[in-house]
């Protein structure tokens, strides 16, 4: 009989049940509309649905008592041991554990050619559900892609007669961690160098894409020589299901039996579960380790943000003085409810606890980072907006071309339509290798882009697709041309039409998102440029696992413009956190990992030497690498290293470096280039700081007469000229013609940068000329408006030291001593120990 | 269980939530958790019981729920747990007679127990095996009787219990059981028995 009859005969059935009984017999025959056959079927049916409940049921009721017992009495004889027999290659020795869902036997070969015990475990009876089996198929193919000591290898597996399967694993002969560390009375150092060991397995398994998500004490043994071993990937999960032939079954039978306490709340929360997941976890086992408690009585609750401090839980006082601080604030990191903000990486968590046990700063305590870049911005309150101008303007070129380039290839696949276009818009001149440094052939180029616009309007181009990626194209060459109004306005066309064809989650948004924010930045208008930043940051985390080095190439992007605003510490974590991702694969990202190398370094340049050396020569080598040693990437690292030169007074290498630098950006850019005049700037800052005063001006002179052409009057660049050039000409003794200097410098940032403290600077060089030429006066209407400006930004202090030092000076010379002599107690509190400048030594008398 | 108890209800929720929004990892994940308790319980009741009484599995069912997903549960995760508690019994019944037979037919790898399996009698074991394999035909017609026979035959959850867990009314589950039980009358013979 088909089904559909069965189910044309149910239906039937159904409807008549819901009959009067002495109805039921006609209801069928009238529905039955005349098939005797399904009218036999519906009526024998009803018959059969008769039969007496306990005739059915009873005789049911017997037999799941039964069998309930006989499952019972099963368990409590311990179930089965398979002691003493043979499985294929494997001779079974002794029982050693058994879990929930598998029982875990000491294992030899058989055949006695492989002397190496074994841990042979088998799924329980009764137990192998399709989802388990599965999982415990997972967790061979999972085993076989990692190799790191500090994972028990996996030699076999196999199956069962009753099918049921197993595996056969290194056996490693250890106790738990915590358990081991109590019993050997390992000391706190020794028990963070345990975990470390944890931490570096789990980085190897987060690299090949496994996420463990079980991470416990029992789970981590330690043997006799204190070598830890991570166990029990049972549960663990690929992050991409394609990593794996076959793999693709196993995000949906990757069933998370997690253990009770042991879950992250995102865990617990049913949400997904990333590398995250398992530094929590880590986290959780590192708390138990150093406290010998749990954090949470129960389980964590959602919104239950807080984690307890480790050190609050000891009441032995040396050991909570150890672990008050720094370790507080590494296990709350990785501990923290928000996945986004734990560590980035295993590795990360690794590198901070050894921090820890070096005594150096810890990553996972900004207060202490955010001290050390108040001494940095304190010592070169010059060097830092000039610097980070040239990066900016530098890191933004480099990227434009090579979103530029790949903008370029897209075409040529895209349509034949295109691609004539272009060659049609760029056919002779080659918009990157101006023959004429004094824009000769770049001209031509513009005027064609022009044109190229003006076919674009007047063309019917159909295709919003090919519309968009040819006004992104265009845009980008006006990029590279530092033609930045024409390429942003191109660029937002471009963005919109994109997002109206593909919606808010189109990867087609992020280069043109890219090349928006760099022109925002190049023009100066940072506040702009970070919104497009940031965009691009959650557009790439919704593209991409949180791990994806795309994700950290925008971290990056982001990090470029809080440095930017002066927000260092927030910008150096999310350098180092781009950076580490970006790492996974240099060579695709090679042009922002160089930018973000080179800038790190230049941020931990003062609070971390050792590690912004490292940085600096891993991008050189990168760079020499990948572009040779006359590219761009390099000049940013000539500059770099001359900018770190200059800090250590090392004259001689920062001008040679620094000359490196100008000398590409001219071959490769021209004179008239944004990143060739910051090379310039810096040389003249650099002259400045060498007591080189003539040569300085000389060099702020022409730079600010080319500024002023490149960006008109309105323009930070513009300001640092006007800043700078007051400066120099100050130092050499002619303060009233420094004073109208300063004024215009300070009156152009106010404008482009209202409320920044980069608006003070000028006023405080101001004050101090003007006390100069005998005006008091305005000398203290100056110094009062810097610190007005300056506020108690933490990050200033050596700048409202000096402020509050002249405005005390201004208050002397007008005769308000006693209010005089207060603020110079203050100004000189504010600056002790800080290296002030030889000028404003003199002037505050310290 | 012990100190566990509040944890274990925090994730009965949790996993509870997810069989909800029909999350494929959440039913297989509740399964593993509450299978342990099932049996503890039901130990727990045989080591208690008076000679002669009868395994009150309705009773444990109800005690597991309690135990394990009181003090934040509300009526949809009951419903749930009442089917997910059925269907682990289902499963550990139908392979616990599974291995049965599989042992009388010498092809087990634990001999041992050959005589005990005599004891409890082989037709328990077919009784089972008989239901387990005619609900996957009645799941053809209709799935929701399939789950209907799960919770009332294998759990033996009350007929109002049942209508809790799969959301209908008691006067649709008792009709429905008529339905069934005209068809594993027919499948399973009951009158020949």
């Amino acid at each position: 009989m088909s089904k559909s009859f069965d189910i044309i005969a149910d239906r039937i059935f159904s409807a008549a049940l819901l009959q009067p009984a002495g109805e039921r017999t006609r209801f069928v025959r009238e529905e039955s509309a005349g098939n005797p056959q399904l009218e036999r079927r519906v009526m024998a049916l009803l018959a059969a649905s008769g039969t007496p409940d306990d005739k059915l049921l009873g005789s049911f009721d017997t037999a799941r008592e039964t069998l309930w017992r006989a499952v019972l009495a099963e368990e409590a004889t311990a179930g089965e041991d398979l002691s003493g027999q043979c499985v294929d290659d494997w001779r079974l020795i002794r029982r050693l554990a058994r879990g929930g869902l598998a029982t875990v036997y000491l294992a030899q070969r058989a055949d006695g050619n492989f002397d190496q015990k074994a841990a042979f475990k088998v799924l329980r009876r009764g137990l192998d559900t399709d989802d388990v089996v599965a999982r415990f198929r997972a967790e061979r193919q999972i085993l076989s892609t990692l190799e790191h000591p500090s994972i028990a290898r996996i030699f076999d597996g196999g199956a069962l007669e009753d099918g049921r399967p197993y595996l056969v694993l290194e056996f490693v002969d250890g106790q738990p961690i915590t358990r081991y560390c109590d019993e050997n009375g390992v000391e706190l150092r020794g028990r963070i160098e345990l975990l470390m060991q944890v931490l570096e397995a789990l980085h190897h398994a987060h690299k090949h894409l496994v996420v463990h998500r079980d991470i416990k004490p029992s789970n981590i043994l330690v043997n006799a020589e204190g070598h830890v071993s991570l166990l029990d990937f049972g549960i663990s999960k690929l992050l991409d299901p394609e990593a794996l032939p076959g793999g693709g079954t196993l995000t949906r039978t990757g069933v998370a039996l997690l253990t009770p306490g042991y879950g992250s709340p995102e865990q617990q929360a049913g949400r997904p579960v990333t590398t995250a997941s398992d530094i929590y976890q880590v986290g959780l086992v590192a708390y138990e380790l150093i406290t010998g408690k749990r954090p949470f009585r129960d389980l964590r609750l959602p919104g239950q943000v807080e984690t307890p401090l480790p050190s609050r839980s000891l009441d032995d006082g040396k050991l909570r003085r150890e672990v008050m601080g720094d370790l507080d604030a590494i296990i709350g990191m990785a501990m923290h409810d928000d996945p986004g903000r734990r560590y980035a990486s295993a590795l990360d968590m690794r590198d901070d606890l050894q921090r820890y046990l070096d005594h150096r700063p810890i990553v996972a305590r900004p207060d202490t980072l955010g001290y050390r870049f108040a001494k940095l911005a304190r010592r070169r309150p010059w060097m830092v907006p000039a610097v980070t101008v040239g990066i900016l303007a530098i890191a933004g070129y480099l990227a434009t071309l090579t979103v530029y380039n790949r903008q370029l290839e897209f075409e040529k696949r895209r349509a034949q339509a295109a691609e004539s276009f272009m060659v049609d818009l760029l056919r002779s001149p080659d918009p990157f290798t101006p023959a004429d440094p004094e824009l000769g052939s770049s001209i031509t180029v513009v005027e064609a882009l022009d044109l190229g616009v003006a076919r674009l309007g007047s063309e019917d181009i159909e295709d919003p697709a090919l519309r968009a990626s040819l006004l992104d194209s265009i845009a980008g060459v006006y990029a590279s041309l530092d033609q930045h109004r024409e390429a942003i306005e191109l660029g937002e066309k471009a963005l919109a039409i994109k997002r109206e064809l593909y919606g808010d989650n189109a990867g087609e948004a992020l280069a043109g998102l890219v090349m928006l924010a760099q022109q925002h930045q190049a023009t100066g208008d940072y506040a702009a440029a970070l919104v497009y930043r940031e965009e691009e940051l959650a557009l790439a985390r919704r593209l991409f696992p949180e791990s994806h080095p795309r994700v950290g190439a925008a971290e990056t992007g982001v990090a470029a413009l809080q440095e930017a605003l002066g927000n260092f510490e927030e910008s150096a974590r999310l350098y180092a956190l781009g950076i580490d991702k970006m790492r996974q694969a240099p060579e695709e990202h090679s042009r922002p990992l160089i930018n973000a190398l080179a800038a790190l370094s230049g941020l931990l340049d003062e609070p971390d030497p050792p590690e912004a050396a490292a940085l600096l020569e891993e991008a050189r080598a990168l760079a020499n690498e990948l572009f040779g040693a006359d590219s761009l990437s390099m000049a940013l690292i000539h500059v770099q290293a001359a900018t770190a030169a200059s800090n250590y007074r090392d004259f001689e290498t920062a001008t040679r470096e620094f000359r490196a630098a100008l000398d590409i950006y001219e071959a490769r850019l021209g004179r008239q280039h944004g990143a060739t005049l910051t090379a310039l700037n810096n040389l003249g800052v650099l002259h400045t700081r060498a007591g080189e005063q003539e040569r300085a001006e000389q060099v702020f002179r022409e730079l600010l007469e080319l500024s002023e052409q490149k960006y008109g009057r309105e323009h930070r660049s513009v300001a640092v000229q006007y800043q700078n050039l007051g400066t120099v000409v100050g130092r050499q003794g002619r303060f009233a013609e420094a004073v109208p200097l300063h004024r215009q410098a300070h009156e152009i940032f106010n404008a482009t940068l209202p409320g920044h403290f980069m608006t003070a600077y000028p006023l405080i060089s101001l004050a101090y000329a003007d006390l100069q030429i005998g005006d008091a006066a305005a000398a203290e209407q100056a110094a009062r408006r810097a610190l007005e400006i300056l506020g108690t930004l933490d990050s200033q202090a050596y700048a409202i030291g000096v402020a509050r030092c002249l405005a005390a000076l201004a208050l002397e010379a007008q005769g308000a001593e006693a209010e005089g002599e207060q603020w110079m107690v203050d100004a000189r509190a504010l600056l002790a120990g800080l290296p002030v400048d030889p000028i404003y030594q003199l002037a505050c008398r310290l | 269980m012990g100190d566990n108890g509040a944890e274990h209800q925090g994730r009965i929720h949790a996993l509870l939530a997810r069989v909800e929004r029909q999350e494929p990892e959440a039913f297989g994940e509740l399964v593993a958790i509450v299978y342990p308790e099932l049996k503890r319980l039901a130990h727990f009741q045989l080591t208690r019981e008076q000679p002669g009484h009868t395994l009150n599995t309705t009773a444990i069912v109800h005690e597991a729920y309690v135990r394990m997903a009181s003090g934040r549960g509300h009526w949809e995760d009951r419903k749930h747990f009442l089917r997910a508690a059925s269907a682990v019994m289902r499963h550990l019944l139908v392979d616990h007679a599974r291995r049965k037979r599989a042992d009388k037919r010498g092809s087990g790898s634990i001999p041992v127990e050959l005589e005990e399996s005599r004891v409890e009698g082989d037709d328990d074991s077919l009784a089972v095996l008989a239901l387990d394999s005619a609900l996957k035909d009645i799941a053809e017609i209709d799935p929701r009787l399939e789950q209907i026979v799960e919770c009332r035959y294998f759990a033996g959850l009350s007929v109002e219990d049942t209508a809790e867990a799969l959301g209908v009314s008691v006067r649709t589950v008792e009709r429905d059981l008529q339905r069934a039980r005209a068809y594993l009358a027919e499948a399973m013979g009951p009158d020949e028995h």
